[in-house]
């Protein structure tokens, strides 16, 4: 799947990640995308190596009355594979629809 | 409220984590209960939970799906085995099942293959025919051709390429040890031309063999050397005597390459090209043909064209009247090996073995059935959330599919084991059955049946399964339950005929265990211990007079008795309780009263004695008396005649004193001096004894006899005694069949014997399969109506109600069972009595014990069930759904 890039959801929760991002409910919030999306593109980054998961320390999970949760940190490769989609999806043009530009403006980011 | 929109969302979690495989479940599960638990925390129980939640169901079909194209087909088999070994019992009921059905099946197709159809293993054996003669009109099966209709049809060179005949007559070889009787075939010039059998050792008879002059050559059969003469080549040009007359042997047939198959020497007719007189008739049909077709000539073809040649002779001016409607037709050398005379018994074991498969298909298909259709809801939630349906369906048939190999694999090994442990020890004739083999491609027939038979009982979920929407699916109730009237009237249907199949086999159990009891339960009429039988043929050649046959048995029986431990000896053409001997029936008329039409006469059993017959036996006239020796050749004929024909044919008067004639052959006046008590001849019990006419051995002139010796306690200690005694008469001649009446009538007894022990097992199994699958339909059912149990002793049924009304539901399975089992077992005792000798059929009594058995075995079967519907709580019933 590396080699072909990463599907366009993969690769959206795999940015949100890199943006510090770590747990499917927040990802979920950040990305728009809905659950059935997020929870699965985690687990395939995981198999791809582009992330790793742990779990959350369950003193203070406990502490807080509920389940530790498992949380997603981008990992070297993850990051690499980022870049790389990051670049493919900076290489097309700005277009034009309707008379309207798309992107609007540069992204700052 | 938000509690309780949580705790489905929950609930929805643990409902689908079966979905994801087994080794991500546990993380699964708990990052999804976390998610969940942070969600309603942060942003309460919003209406958006639902959604949210279904990404839980999405994440784990996306598990599975990658899963499943990770292993592929070969994980897919063992996440199948995997399913199938979670449940054992179910697992084990339907190996088992299958098991009993593929191996009873092919070990059985495997022993009818190897008796009836494997082809003849002979150069071109499918070229290789005989022909026979048949006459329809009057009720004859194949019979011999005569030679006139031998040299009409070798003439057809455009069928044939080469035509011989041959004929079997059992000879004693002697010599070098112990005379033995054999299996002996007397064949015509180019025999082994036509059948090009391999030769072992030496050469087949070449013309000048069959010359008039010729000195006596012979072949043995390649077993006959191994066994009598361990094998030696030097038997090669030596000289064997064949009832007293030296032959030369000239070659040893290998192995299977002979034919008939039983035979064991084979000798030249010696005509020298002179057609002897008695062989000249058309009437005479005496002979066996053989013939090798012409390459392009098929056996159809040939059958046709000999067919219509035949008729054109049987048409002619000079056919005799009893010849009129002769048929001849050609068969392949195999069919005729299967014979006219194919064992009935095949036929039987074959018809019940199919009724076995049978069972155990509908039995596998009912286990898998009920497997699937509780797991419908499963079944109907993987199709909705997208898992293929196709993947649905090989998850199904995949599970079919391993329970019928491994089935498949275990009844073959039972049926190896089998063949090679048992089947030798069956009282079958025929070929040799040490070599038998499993039949493969039977093997796989049966294999096949069961398979597609797990096929479509798991493509029937399996099609529901996929036709199920989502919403239905889960309307159904979070206990996976759901049976409706359609899977459940099918499902019955399946029981009800298990249970009629099993009674039609449980009444054949029952009418071969009644023809068995009645046979030894026989009074055979005298005291039948301590006698020693075994038989004598005087060969023509060396016994040409009738003086000589009335000499040699006179004199035996004089030297037997003189014996210490010899009470009492005789001879006789036929031995009583089916020990053998030579049988004859001939029909019988008072002599001088006006013959009576063709069917009226009196049929009786005609048997040769020596005067000490009836002081052997131990039996005493009922009137007149018994013969003397003064009853010789010379003397008034004779005849003494069993209570039952005397009764039949002179019921008001005394039969003794009147002249009774033989009608259609001795055609000769006796008068009867006496009635003895009716004696137990048949080997099967008949419903009537036998009509018996004895005559005295020296007005008759048998050469073939059977002795009987009453001993002083056993005789097995004299045997070599009484061997030397009859040796010391005649070194050549064999005595066959040496044994103890009671042997003999045992081994009489061992193919009703063995058809018991058949029938009785298949019964057997077949009941406890059908029981089985009653169990399971009703266990089944309970479980699905435990809501109603649980209301209905709410409202106050009591336990023995609850209890009845499920019993009174296999009842219900067992009644019609009985039913359509009744017809069905009324055709199968039919086929039965037909091809079973002397077992009376439709007997009412065996009819209901076999159905009382069957709906009392089913009352116990559904009693187990029964219990645990009563052992529901009435409120944890209705809590479940």
């Amino acid at each position: 799947m590396g080699r072909k890039g990463l599907p366009v959801g993969t690769a959206m929760v795999l940015h949100a990640l890199a943006r510090g991002h770590r747990h499917g409910f927040d990802l979920m919030e950040q990305t728009g995308l809905t659950s059935g999306t997020v929870y699965p593109a985690l687990d395939r980054l995981e198999s791809l190596g582009l992330a790793r998961s742990r779990w959350e320390d369950a003193k203070v999970a406990q502490e807080q009355k509920r389940p530790p949760r498992r949380y997603f940190e981008i990992t070297a490769e993850g990051k690499r594979e980022l870049i790389a989609a990051l670049e493919k999806y900076r290489a097309l043009a700005p277009v034009s629809i309707d008379g309207v530009r798309h992107p609007p403006t540069e992204d700052p980011t | 409220m938000s509690e309780r929109r949580t705790s489905g969302a929950r609930r929805i979690l643990v409902a689908t984590a079966w979905l994801v495989p087994a080794h991500r479940r546990r993380v699964w599960l708990r990052q999804w209960q976390a998610e969940i638990e942070h969600r309603s925390r942060l942003l309460g129980a919003s209406a958006g939970l639902g959604r949210f939640t279904l990404g839980a169901v999405r994440h784990a079909v996306a598990l599975r799906r990658e899963e499943m194209t990770m292993r592929g087909w070969w994980g897919e088999v063992r996440a199948s085995a995997r399913a199938l070994l979670r449940a054992p019992g179910f697992t084990a009921l339907t190996v088992v099942t299958l098991a009993i059905g593929i191996g009873a099946a092919s070990g059985v197709f495997s022993l009818v293959e190897t008796m009836v159809l494997r082809p003849v293993p002979l150069p071109g054996g499918d070229r290789l025919v005989a022909v026979f003669s048949s006459n329809p009109q009057r009720g004859f099966g194949r019979f011999s051709v005569s030679y006139p209709d031998f040299a009409d049809f070798s003439e057809r060179s455009d069928l044939f390429e080469t035509t011989s005949f041959y004929t079997p007559r059992p000879r004693d070889l002697s010599g070098d040890r112990e005379p033995e009787r054999v299996r002996t075939v007397e064949v015509h010039t180019d025999f082994f031309d036509v059948l090009q059998s391999g030769f072992r050792l030496g050469r087949p008879f070449d013309p000048s063999d069959h010359a008039t002059s010729a000195s006596p050559t012979a072949v043995l059969s390649e077993a006959l050397w191994v066994r009598r003469y361990g094998s030696d080549p030097a038997v090669l040009g030596s000289a064997v005597r064949i009832d007293g007359v030296p032959h030369t042997v000239v070659g040893v047939v290998a192995s299977g390459q002979g034919w008939p198959r039983e035979a064991q020497i084979w000798v030249p007719l010696r005509w020298g090209g002179v057609v002897p007189d008695f062989a000249r008739p058309r009437s005479n049909h005496t002979w066996q043909v053989i013939g090798r077709l012409q390459p392009e000539v098929a056996v159809a073809e040939a059958d046709a064209q000999i067919r219509a040649l035949a008729a054109t002779i049987y048409a002619g001016p000079d056919v005799d009247r009893q010849d009129e409607g002769i048929v001849a037709e050609v068969v392949s050398l195999q069919a005729a090996a299967a014979g006219d005379d194919t064992p009935a018994i095949l036929t039987v074991m074959a018809v019940a073995v199919g009724l076995v498969l049978l069972i155990a298909c509908l039995n596998a298909s009912g286990l898998l059935l009920t497997r699937a259709w509780s797991r419908s809801h499963e079944l109907a939630l993987r199709t909705a959330l997208g898992a293929a349906r196709i993947r649905v369906a090989a998850i199904l048939i995949g599970e079919s599919l391993l329970l019928a190999l491994a089935g498949g694999a275990l009844g073959v090994g039972l049926a190896l084991y089998a063949l090679r442990r048992v089947v030798s020890g069956l009282p079958l004739g025929g070929p040799d059955l040490s070599g038998i083999e499993l039949n493969l491609s039977v093997a796989a027939v049966a294999l096949c049946v069961s398979v597609v038979a797990s096929l479509v009982a798991g493509a029937v979920p399996a099609v529901r399964a996929s036709r199920t929407q989502v919403a239905e699916a889960l309307k159904d109730g979070s206990t996976g339950s759901g049976g409706g009237p359609g899977r459940s009237r099918f499902h019955r249907g399946l029981v009800v005929v298990e249970l009629s199949l099993s009674l039609a086999l449980l009444v054949s159990a029952g009418l071969t265990v009644q023809g068995l009891q009645r046979q030894v339960a026989v009074d055979p009429g005298f005291d039948h211990e301590d006698l020693l039988t075994f038989t004598v043929r005087l060969p023509a050649a060396r016994y040409p007079e009738a003086d000589l046959v009335d000499a040699y048995y006179r004199e035996a029986v004089t030297a037997l008795e003189r014996l210490p431990f010899v009470r009492a000896a005789t001879s006789t053409s036929r031995l009583p309780l089916g020990a053998g001997g030579f049988g004859l029936y001939r029909s019988f008329a008072f002599d001088g009263e006006p013959r009576p039409p063709e069917g009226a006469e009196y049929a009786a059993s005609w048997i040769e004695v020596d005067p000490g017959y009836f002081s052997t036996l131990g039996i005493e006239p009922r009137e007149g008396r018994a013969f003397t020796g003064e009853d010789e050749s010379a003397s008034e004929p004779v005849a003494i005649v069993s209570r039952s024909l005397a009764r039949r044919m002179s019921p008001d008067a005394s039969i003794v004193g009147r002249p009774i004639t033989s009608i259609y052959d001795e055609n000769v006046p006796r008068t009867v001096v006496g009635v003895f008590d009716d004696l137990q001849f048949g080997g099967l019990a008949r419903e009537e004894p036998e009509a018996t006419v004895f005559v005295p051995r020296s007005q008759a002139a048998r050469t073939a006899m059977a002795f009987l010796i009453r001993t002083e306690g056993d005789p097995t200690p004299h045997v070599a005694e009484i061997r030397a005694v009859m040796a010391s008469l005649d070194g050549d001649l064999a005595m066959d069949d040496l044994r103890t009446l009671r042997e003999a009538h045992n081994d009489d007894l061992a193919g009703i014997r063995f058809l018991t022990i058949l029938f009785g097992s298949f019964g057997a199994g077949a009941l406890a399969l059908a029981l089985s699958g009653v169990y399971g339909l009703v266990a089944y059912t309970v479980s699905q109506r435990t809501r109603e149990f649980g209301v209905r002793m709410a409202l106050g049924a009591s336990a023995a109600e609850v209890r009845w009304s499920v019993v009174r539901d296999g009842m219900t399975l067992a009644l019609v069972g009985v039913g359509v089992g009744t017809v069905i077992a009324y055709a199968l005792s039919r086929a039965l009595t037909a091809a079973l000798f002397g077992i009376a059929g439709l007997d009412p009594a065996t009819f209901v014990w076999a159905a009382a058995a069957l709906v009392l075995a089913v009352a116990l079967a559904s009693w187990g069930p029964a219990r645990a519907a009563t052992r529901v709580d009435p409120v944890e019933a209705l809590r479940t759904e």
